[in-house]
């Protein structure tokens, strides 16, 4: 046991002083950093201050409703852009005319755009055209259309001689709001769509955490037991300790090296989430899950690595195997979106039961809504717990025999047979 | 008696045999070391030495047969008592000297307070105080060699296996090795020597066992073996007509370097004999007889003739 600690204990400090591994911590934090700058300076510069779009009001009635819409967007404090409406007017020119001259304003930046009303748009007939050379600003389009719509219903509604208090009263809409269910009554998580969003967003960014730092790690025990390998440190190695425990060392130091690692990660995203004020919708009971679920999805994955890395006398030749192993790991990944939507269907629940996949799968569905109950959860904890036993169990095996071996990779059948004997 | 003698070995195999696959590396392999001796196991490349090593440091486990350390059976425990350093080097090369050190003396059991003592001790022997605080790829294949031969040794074994202990290493750290090797066996301690090269071997080991293809091809005492496989050999350099040596009495061959000449005399037949013969024949400049030497032995029996 002590052999294992001081094998564990060489694996975690010198990985953890490698330039790689202090990059890869930085990285998380910085990409977190990067992403809130370049949103910041990108949402504040992209839009303008001020932006103008002419209206060719057709109808001549629709203008002055537009304007008061446009005033009331513009008195808010965080309205970006402010619009400024002008109105356009034939003065005796044909439509197209007018038409062709606001494109050519348009087109010099002159303004941002223009909406075209069609005359008899009130009769139900004609329609409206926006026309830009910037689309890219979709407010615009957006905000017109919205309020084209509701100029031109309280127009209709108005030539109906309607009192205006029922008109307000027909038009008022439905306040509607969305609220995700917590398991239990009383342990609702608040209203709005970002109460829904928010957590199942965290929840995601943690399964992208557990994946990234899995593979990772994964990979560095494929690394460092082909470096091994290669520069013939095994054989003084093994005269000390027995290959079992070497393998278990390894995984062992490389398995803190990935828990800090993560820590980090988690550390900084958290952080910056309550920066931004987002610290109320991190679900902080999935930090335990993650944790759990890091431990045996991560063993899981660097004893398979191990055992084919020691398989390997290359980086190369590891290569050849690494894909169809990358693609195992990866079919939850590719599998997310029909996860995510159905949680408690019937792939979803196969495939939380099948350990390479158990952590991702899980994680997805605790993070979705309806969530899977704790039973099912610990059950499949269980599950995962056994079958990195066995993995560990069989990538043993193949590792106390193909890390002597040179020359040939070894062939699958071969493989088999080291399995076997004893 | 036969547990005193059991106890007295530092190494023992009994019908030891690994195959892989279809090829028997080591085939009912037996053989004792004695504890404090200087043992040459040698044999030509691919004859099962490295297999045979592993094997006694439970690297591999033989198929067949008995194999005990220190007149036990082989344990964990045991395992940290020998001191391995396999003929391919390895060297974690981000590590520095002094950690290296460390963690294989660790690993083997030995505790930090005795290799606080030992490290120094050792870098100062091989002139290499400052470079303990150096990563190990900043230093040259030589350093690399000694710090190699260092780690097997910080923990002060009982049993020393070397494979190939010199290769790459220029005369003066040669020298430095060797001298290393003959205190630690005037400690008492066992060293097992593997190698192809014989002239070291004929200088360093008191019993030498040689295998080929597997098998046990001679063993014994060197200076036994020398004697009992050594030839009688005259080297002659001359002016003169050299042609008549072939039809002297007692000659069985004649080999021509160019310079001179090696006479190989048949068994029991008197190099004297050729010198007289030949005296009034040539004018002699040099005449020496020697016995053959161990290289000649081991590319007689390996079967491979002529030369390396």
């Amino acid at each position: 046991m002590n052999k294992v600690w001081l094998v564990t204990r060489r694996e975690y400090l010198e990985n953890v002083k490698s330039k790689l591994f202090l990059f890869s911590l930085a990285l998380m934090p910085m990409a977190i950093g990067l992403m809130i700058v370049v949103s910041t300076l990108f949402i504040k510069r992209s839009a303008p201050r001020e932006a103008t779009v002419a209206i060719l009001d057709g109808s001549g009635q629709l203008f002055a409703a537009l304007e008061e819409q446009a005033a009331r967007h513009n008195a808010r404090p965080e309205a970006r852009p402010r619009w400024r409406l002008e109105e356009a007017k034939l003065e005796g020119r044909t439509w197209d005319e007018a038409e062709s001259d606001l494109a050519r304003r348009a087109r010099s930046r002159e303004i941002l755009g223009y909406l075209a009303i069609q005359p008899d748009v009130l009769d139900g007939k004609g329609g409206a055209l926006y026309a830009s050379s910037n689309l890219a600003l979709q407010e615009a389009p957006e905000s017109l259309g919205r309020w084209l719509n509701a100029a031109v219903m309280e127009a209709r509604l108005r030539r109906q001689n309607l009192d205006p208090h029922l008109a307000e009263a027909i038009r008022r809409p439905v306040a509607f709001e969305i609220e995700a269910l917590g398991r239990k009554s009383g342990e609702g998580k608040g209203k709005g769509v970002e109460a829904v969003v928010a957590p199942l967003f965290a929840s995601m960014a943690m399964v992208m955490l557990l994946f990234m730092g899995a593979i990772l790690v994964g990979q560095a025990c494929l690394n460092s037991v082909i470096d091994e390998k290669s520069s013939r440190i095994v054989e003084v190695v093994l005269a000390s300790v027995s290959p079992h425990q070497f393998m278990v060392g390894k995984i062992l130091g490389m398995g803190l090296m990935g828990l800090t690692l993560l820590a980090t990660w988690v550390a900084s995203a958290y952080g910056a989430a309550a920066w931004k004020g987002y610290a109320k919708y991190v679900p902080l009971e999935m930090l335990g899950y993650l944790l759990v679920f890091f431990v045996l999805g991560f063993l899981l994955c660097a004893a398979t690595f191990c055992a084919v890395g020691s398989m390997c006398n290359s980086l190369k030749e590891a290569q050849n195997l690494m894909g169809p192993l990358s693609l195992l790991f990866a079919v939850p990944l590719v599998l997310l979106t029909p996860i995510a939507r159905d949680p408690s269907g019937l792939l979803a629940r196969i495939m939380s039961f099948v350990p390479f996949w158990t952590p991702f799968v899980m994680m997805s569905r605790l993070a979705g809504s309806p969530r899977p109950s704790h039973w099912e959860a610990l059950l499949s904890i269980a599950v995962l717990a056994a079958g990195t036993a066995a993995v560990f169990w069989v990538a043993g095996r193949i590792f106390r025999v193909g890390i002597l071996m040179y020359g040939q990779p070894a062939r699958l059948r071969e493989v088999f047979r080291w399995i076997r004997q004893i | 008696m036969a547990e005193a003698s059991t106890n007295r070995d530092a190494l023992r195999l009994e019908g030891v045999t690994k195959r892989f696959g279809a090829k028997v590396a080591v085939d009912g392999l037996s053989f004792r070391v004695p504890r404090g001796s200087v043992f040459g196991f040698i044999g030509p490349n691919g004859a099962g030495k490295t297999t045979t090593i592993r094997m006694a440091l439970d690297i591999l486990r033989p198929d067949e047969g008995q194999i005990a350390i220190l007149g036990q059976p082989l344990s964990a425990r045991l395992k940290d008592r020998i001191g391995y350093m396999p003929e391919e080097r390895g060297l974690y090369k981000k590590m520095r000297v002094g950690d290296t050190l460390r963690y294989f003396g660790a690993l083997k059991g030995a505790s930090p307070r005795a290799l606080a003592g030992c490290i120094p001790r050792w870098l100062e022997r091989f002139d290499m105080r400052d470079w303990e605080g150096r990563r190990i790829e900043e230093l040259s294949k030589g350093m690399q060699q000694k710090v190699q031969f260092v780690a097997c040794v910080v923990h002060e074994p009982d049993l020393l296996i070397l494979d190939e202990a010199f290769a790459g290493l220029d005369p003066i750290n040669t020298a430095a090795v060797k001298d290393a090797l003959l205190d630690l066996k005037r400690e008492g301690r066992t060293i097992v020597f593997s190698t192809h090269v014989m002239e070291m071997a004929e200088k360093l080991c008191d019993e030498i066992l040689m295998i080929d293809r597997g098998r046990k091809a001679l063993e014994g005492p060197l200076e036994a073996i020398l004697a009992q496989h050594g030839e009688n050999i005259a080297v002659l350099e001359y002016e003169g007509d050299g042609s008549v040596i072939r039809a002297i009495p007692g000659v069985e061959s004649v080999n021509d370097y160019g310079n001179y000449v090696e006479v190989k005399m048949a068994d029991g037949a008197d190099p004297q004999a050729l010198l007289r013969a030949l005296i009034d024949q040539a004018r002699i400049r040099r005449f020496e007889t020697r016995r053959s030497s161990l290289t000649e032995i081991f590319l007689r029996l390996a079967g491979r003739g002529g030369d390396e």
